[in-house]
């Protein structure tokens, strides 16, 4: 299910790189290594000390990085793989850790930094930022390589995120705690206030290599635009280091460059993020509107069906009516005309055999054929058409209870059409509990085997519940209380379950709400009925 | 006029594309003692010699070929005038809506409700026996009026307006004493009883009136 929900390309950090994506993303990288070229040379001319420029970058990489890290674990809670809330993790360490470098930073808050810091202070929490985006990343793609089911699971979505935000928060504290309190036991990287010690560009090279790598995976995996643009980010990083590690001193040059690449990295993939988020928009605008059209055109088509099903069915009555009135009054004559009201009854009998064709053509229409029968695990189909509706649950607020039992046997049927059948249940069952306000929204559903009729499926939800005078006809076709319902959904589920020599009925709960279930015979009896029905 | 009864005996003209309706509705007609002949469509009814006998139609809205109201339109223009019935499996409103605006008797829906159709039905030829007898006495006052003269159909345009002899003489260039004479030509050869059973002729007729 996850692999196909991928390829529908509706997963905003799974989106496939299209050639323009590649194109430009190739381009901006091109146009990164160009100016670091003709920068580099340069890169240890001293300019001025601009004091202001220090916050002002900062405070922009900060903001840049929190957006991004909220918006990836805004995808997290959504599609719940690992490596996206490690990625999170990594942009939210790296916009905290900026903080921290700012305030400690000489000469912008205070001569020698805030929060104690040392000489040695700022330029530790540049390595320890500069190292570990990296390593992020390559949990990343790490992950993202695993098995795509490498997921939390749903209901500890939640806890993880505050456990990452927590240990990220942790990890910030504890370097930061490192750097200033520790700073005499970590070797030293400034001569003065701007000048590096010959050591510095060793550390430099090790966290250039961490990043180095990152990149070459990148290079390896790049599926999705995410991918794509991380590449471009790393490859700013990369930059940034060099450059930095080649200018050799504050305020010089490829000081101030560096910083200009870590802004880049600081944006590309914010700006991927927001501009696929907006393309998925509109093109789910688009689709809505699609839908909405397709609902108004069937159900033109439902009333032009039922209105041309009434006439079929009336014109035979219309036979029956006047001839059994014609054969009454042959009848109350006063010499009855016996052999002319028996023609008269002889016809209610031919129209009333053609009234009988009549329906069976109409339901000849509806058959619903079981086609290509298969064995199936109810299970998996439940699980399948959970994870479906997965999104629905978290934004209604609807608490899941699945009790599937283990070791069921396998039924023989149509998969898209029992799908469809759980599909429609617990659609029905999430819109009965949309109103619902005054209790909990919980929709259980369970499987169990019941021997002489197979497996059977309950979907139980504490909705609105049925209007009791409403229980007999809702499985009956055209029959809805929904204002945009066509009626049919219902009508077409017990068809589709009768269809495979099940039974599917609704209980109302004492406590609000209501339980549909089914059942479906078991592969080997399946068969055997089937086989004595089939045409 | 009084007894031409055997002549008289109603017919119902049933059009339906559906057999069984057909002669179920047929057979409906003929038990209460009613005249009933059957087609399948609107092109059979047209091409059928029909007896001049009063009658009506029974219609299925929805025909192949021209629809009911259509052949609604054809029969008005080829002055047939035999009342129709529409029945419909449908019945929407706007439908039966046009149907009575064109003149439609009744509109029933399918399947039918027997009292409602035969009122309907003897509704219907009572109105074709109505249209029928006057359309009698018109012919004959026609046949009347074709028998005067010239200077008597002026005399009666004149009389008409209720004008006295001395009047109409002056108009008409007349003696006094000729007007009466052809006054009473006129009074003799039109049947008329009266100065107003001469005045309501004229009126059947579609006399005009001299101006004076």
């Amino acid at each position: 299910m996850s692999e196909r929900a991928d390829q529908d390309g509706i997963v905003l950090v799974d989106l496939p790189a299209g050639p323009t994506q590649r194109r430009t993303a190739f381009a901006v990288a091109l146009a990164l290594l160009g100016s670091a070229a003709v920068a580099a040379p340069f890169a240890s001319v001293q300019l001025r000390q601009f004091e202001a420029f220090i916050p002002v970058s900062q405070t922009f990489i900060f903001v840049n990085d929190l957006i991004t890290s909220v918006l990836l674990i805004a995808q997290f809670v959504i599609v719940r793989w690992r490596a996206i809330l490690v990625l999170a993790s990594g942009y939210l360490f790296t916009a905290l850790i900026d903080v921290t470098q700012l305030l400690t930073f000489p000469g912008t808050f205070t001569p020698t930094g805030l929060l104690g810091a040392g000489l040695q202070t700022t330029g530790w929490l540049y390595e320890f930022w500069h190292f570990g985006f990296p390593i992020a990343v390559i949990l990343y793609v790490v992950l993202r390589n695993q098995a795509p089911e490498n997921r939390v699971s749903h209901k500890s979505t939640r806890t993880a995120v505050a456990v990452s935000v927590a240990v990220v928060i942790g990890m910030v504290l504890g370097l930061s705690w490192l750097a200033t309190a520790g700073e005499e036991y970590l070797p030293k990287l400034f001569l003065d206030r701007s000048r590096q010690t010959p050591a510095a560009p060793f550390f430099s090279g090790l966290v250039l290599l961490v990043s180095i790598v990152a990149l070459l995976m990148l290079w390896f995996r790049q599926r999705s635009v995410l991918d794509l643009w991380l590449m471009v980010a790393m490859c700013a990083w990369s930059l940034d280091i060099v450059i930095q590690t080649l200018a050799a001193s504050r305020f010089t040059l490829g000081f101030y460059a560096s910083r200009v690449y870590a802004l880049v990295t600081a944006t590309a993939v914010l700006v991927v993020l927001l501009w696929e988020t907006m393309t998925l928009y509109a093109r789910l605008a688009v689709s809505v509107f699609a839908q909405r059209r397709e609902r108004e055109r069937r159900m033109m088509t439902m009333e032009a069906l039922a209105a041309s099903i009434a006439h079929e069915m009336k014109q035979p009555l219309t036979g029956m009516v006047s001839s059994a009135n014609a054969a009454l009054r042959w009848l109350d004559r006063p010499v009855p005309e016996l052999q002319t009201a028996r023609a008269s009854l002889q016809r209610i009998v031919t129209d009333g055999h053609r009234a009988a064709e009549v329906l069976d053509s109409v339901r000849s229409l509806f058959q619903v054929a079981v086609q290509e029968k298969a064995s199936i695990s109810i299970n998996t189909l439940i699980l399948e058409v959970l994870e479906l509706a997965d999104v629905q649950f978290q934004s209604d607020a609807v608490v899941l209870i699945t009790e599937l039992a283990v070791d069921l046997p396998v039924v023989s049927g149509n998969k898209g059409q029992l799908q469809e059948v759980i599909l429609n249940l617990v659609t029905n069952a999430l819109e009965a509990m949309e109103p619902v306000t005054d209790r909990a929204r919980v929709l259980k559903v369970s499987s169990t085997f019941v021997s002489g009729q197979g497996i059977l499926t309950a979907i139980e939800d504490s909705g609105i519940g049925i209007d009791p005078k409403n229980i007999e006809v809702i499985f009956d076709a055209f029959f809805t209380t929904k204002p945009t319902g066509t009626g049919i959904g219902l009508a077409i589920c017990r068809s589709i379950i009768e269809a495979h020599d099940g039974r599917l009925w609704v209980t109302p709960k004492q406590s609000g709400g209501v339980i549909f279930q089914f059942t479906v015979p078991v592969a080997s009896e399946t068969t055997k009925q089937s086989g004595a029905m089939a045409p | 006029m009084a007894n031409p009864m055997r002549e008289e005996q109603p017919v119902v003209f049933v059009i339906d594309d559906d057999a069984s309706v057909r002669e179920a509705v047929i057979d409906l007609l003929r038990s209460i003692g009613l005249g009933a002949k059957s087609f399948g469509s609107t092109q059979e009814f047209l091409q059928s010699t029909r007896p001049d006998v009063p009658g009506c139609i029974v219609l299925d809205v929805r025909l192949p070929g021209p629809s009911g109201l259509e052949f609604q339109r054809m029969l008005i223009n080829s002055n047939i005038q035999l009342p129709i019935i529409f029945i419909s499996a449908h019945g929407d409103i706007p439908m039966s809506v046009r149907a009575m605006k064109s003149g439609a008797t009744e509109f029933l829906t399918k399947p039918l409700h027997e009292q409602q159709l035969l009122d309907a039905v003897q509704a219907g030829i009572e109105r074709d026996r109505a249209r029928r007898k006057e359309a009698k006495v018109v012919a004959e006052l026609k046949e009347r009026f074709e028998s005067l003269t010239p200077r008597e159909r002026e005399v009666l345009t004149l009389v008409i307006t209720g004008r006295p002899n001395k009047q109409i003489a002056s108009q008409a260039n007349l003696s006094e004493m000729t007007v009466k004479v052809h006054r009473s030509q006129v009074m003799r050869k039109m049947q008329a009883k009266s100065l107003v059973d001469l005045v309501r002729m004229a009126d059947k007729l579609g006399v005009p009136t001299r101006k004076a």
